[in-house]
């Protein structure tokens, strides 16, 4: 009897070095799912009151009043469904268009439309762009919220808007800077996270659909609304590489990529991040 | 073939590859043509420290 309690003395302390490994791997999944819970509960009970409305509403306003030395409104926009659609246009964005020959997304897109309808310059139509309650910012959740419920779609029938979806891609994982960091250092990967932060694979269409369809979003850290283009932008910026300009190609790019993997998704933006 | 011909054969061989590979890079219509050009035009503020 004694021997054989010798005997497995050595095979539970196996066991139990086995197990202890395994009990805290699991006690570790557990702790995500439960935070991961927690995070959608807080962000549920914020969804009622976003901020990001009173911007839908002044840019309801901005669109609709003239202003500039043309004294036009934006009204007249034509953001690809056609002169003053803006039901659904959100969601098929960026796409190409025949008067610039470029393919564009929602800020630039503004940006011409405020040129050529109202007479600002370049300058004037992007001041202070980035700025907390900026017409931009305004703007662009009312056009955006203007798409709530329709579904995510990628113009590709233009040459350009596959070129452009293409090099999106190559920039997705494209690895620049002192980092060596590309978007796909951080966004290949499932069931990541930063902190309280899901940090999202883009390449899965599940997830990047879960993206694409919140933004423009309020940002509780900033105050402010920040639109796909911002976020982008400051991606780049967490990933160290230099500074792209805004509405700039590689940044519409990206978009246009992104846009690619979130087909179908139902848009809900504007929505509510950290 | 002697073996010094056939190391000049495969010199030219790969230098052509190179040739090649460095003339589509700049070259606008390809892909990666087009993108270093996006990156030179998008990133142009950057100094080249950043």
């Amino acid at each position: 009897m004694s021997s054989l309690r010798v005997r497995a003395q050595p095979l539970l302390f196996a066991l139990l070095l086995c197990g202890v490994p395994c009990t805290v791997a699991l006690g570790d999944e557990a702790q995500d799912a439960r935070a991961r819970e927690e995070i959608n509960k807080y962000r549920e009970m914020l969804k009622d009151g976003n901020p990001a409305e009173l911007s839908e509403a002044r840019g309801e306003e901005l669109w609709t009043t003239a202003t500039g030395p043309k004294q036009a409104s934006l009204e007249q926009c034509d953001l690809g469904l056609g002169p003053g659609k803006v039901d659904g246009a959100y969601a098929k964005l960026p796409r190409h268009f025949s008067d610039t020959q470029q393919v564009q997304d929602l800020e630039s897109r503004l940006v011409t439309c405020m040129m050529s309808l109202q007479g600002l310059t370049r300058e004037q139509a992007t001041e202070g762009w980035y700025k907390a309650d900026s017409r931009m910012e305004a703007l662009v959740t009312y056009v955006a919220g203007k798409s709530r419920g329709a579904k995510i779609e990628a113009a590709s029938a233009h040459p350009e808007e596959q070129q452009l979806q293409a090099l999106g891609e190559a920039l997705f994982f494209r690895r620049s800077g002192p980092l060596d960091f590309s978007c796909a250092t951080c966004h290949s990967q499932p069931d990541k996270r930063i902190r309280l932060q899901e940090v999202r694979d883009l390449l899965i269409p599940a997830d990047a659909q879960a993206v694409l369809t919140q933004w423009p979003a309020y940002r509780l850290s900033q105050g402010q609304v920040w639109s796909m283009e911002r976020r982008l932008i400051d991606c780049m910026r967490q990933m160290r590489w230099p500074e792209p300009q805004y509405l700039s190609e590689a940044v519409i790019a990206l978009e246009a990529f992104l846009q690619k993997q979130a087909v179908g998704g139902v848009m809900q933006a504007p929505g509510l991040k950290r | 073939m002697s073996n010094l011909a056939s190391r000049r054969a495969l010199r030219a061989l790969l230098l052509m590859f190179w040739m090649a590979a460095a003339f589509a890079a700049d070259d606008p219509a390809s892909l990666e043509g087009r993108l270093n050009e996006t990156m030179r035009r998008s990133f142009s503020n950057a100094t080249p420290e950043e």
